[in-house]
């Protein structure tokens, strides 16, 4: 039998994702990952400049206060509060827990992780302005 | 009829028998506020272009056959409407499938991988014998969600690893894979964990997330998925432990 088949293969280019305002949010949100890499390299640099002693600690304090310096870590934070938003929103799909013969909302486990975020970020800090006290 | 307006519908046309790539022919149809995109298709077939091919049968959003790109997004063509374009639509086939004429694509990749995940149950055949399999209405809140898939593809044509990636099994057949394992009259896990484990199983899924928001049965595939890395590492981790 001949066929008459010839299917046709869209290709697919480098910028998929650049046409459609979702793909354009799961990069930015996957792109967060870039600013938290800065950030874990300049915490490694600072704590190897700790176990240099107090002048290389001091150069490290003024580093940080750079002004670029300082732009680049607002926009880290920014990254990592986006990233736990949309983190939060997506993880209560990773569970089934059923209550009382229904499918538990998202809701509560949104909401729950964001008091979690709140009460450790609380908790760390009161530890070191503690510590910085004593 | 002459005093309807009309909506500009560009749609993308391709004849394998005389064409190298597609190209766009624009009709306008006139329509009121029920004509579908299904509606507005079988106009142009019966009144400007007789040789259109596309899929349909339900025209109500439960057979699955009408998946097409609709201004770049998956919908089905039955549930979208005409007066909700004013500017007009891009028409192309569903993405990420080969295109066999016009809109209608080759979904036998998709069907081959829901088929090798085995969508039913499988449960011990003595029970069976003994009568229809009981479930408490809590078992059932469990995959209910998942049993929704009318298999229409939206979710292939919005994955864009299966788009990269055309042996990666896609977000119906693991939603329907997971639905059966989560099942309590089903005892088949064993036999679809290899499927799911493997190179093209659930790890090639990024958690774009685009199939859940274009599902038209709200069937949350990226969830299933994600539940099925789940399954996945647990399976990977007792095998891993489990005296050989």
């Amino acid at each position: 039998m001949i066929s008459k088949r010839n299917p046709w293969h869209a290709p697919v280019a480098a910028s998929w994702w650049r046409n459609n305002g979702f793909y354009r949010f799961y990069m930015l949100r996957e792109g967060t990952a870039i600013p938290a890499l800065w950030f874990s390299i300049e915490m490694i640099f600072g704590l190897f400049a700790l176990k240099r002693g107090a002048e290389s600690w001091d150069v490290f304090i003024g580093f940080l206060q750079h002004p670029v310096v300082l732009f680049l870590n607002l926009v880290a934070l920014a990254a990592a509060l986006l990233h736990s938003k949309t983190w939060f929103e997506l993880a209560p799909k990773a569970a089934v827990i059923v209550i009382k013969e229904k499918k538990l909302s998202p809701r509560p486990l949104i909401i729950g992780l964001w008091i979690a975020m709140a009460v450790i970020s609380m908790a760390v800090l009161a530890a070191a302005l503690l510590l910085q006290e004593g | 009829m002459a005093d309807l307006p009309h909506c500009r519908i560009a749609i993308q046309r391709y004849n394998p028998e005389t064409d190298t790539a597609p190209h766009v022919e624009t009709f306008n149809v006139p329509f009121d506020e029920q004509t579908s995109l299904l509606d507005a298709l079988g106009y142009i077939k019966d009144n400007l272009a007789g040789d259109l091919s596309f899929r349909w049968s339900c025209r109500m959003a439960i057979c699955g056959s009408c998946g097409m790109m609709v201004d770049g997004i998956p919908k089905l063509a039955c549930k979208i409407f005409l007066r909700n374009y004013p500017r007009g639509m891009r028409v192309a086939p569903l993405a990420n499938f080969p295109v066999e004429r016009d809109l209608v694509v080759d979904m036998s990749r998709f069907i081959e991988s829901l088929a090798a995940i085995k969508p039913y149950i499988i449960g011990d055949l003595p029970a069976a014998q003994g009568g229809a399999g009981k479930q408490t209405p809590a078992q059932m809140a469990r995959y209910h969600q998942f049993s929704g898939c009318i298999n229409c593809g939206l979710c292939y044509a919005a994955c864009p690893q299966f788009g990269l990636n055309p042996e990666f099994i896609g977000p119906a057949a693991i939603t329907l894979a997971h639905r059966y394992n989560l099942d309590s009259r089903d005892k088949g896990k064993k036999q679809r964990m290899p499927q799911l484990n493997g190179d093209n199983g659930v790890w090639p899924c990024t958690f774009v997330g685009f199939c859940s928001e274009v599902c038209p049965k709200h069937v949350d595939p990226a969830a299933a998925i994600q539940q099925s890395k789940v399954e996945s590492a647990k399976d990977f981790l007792i095998t891993s432990l489990r005296p050989q």
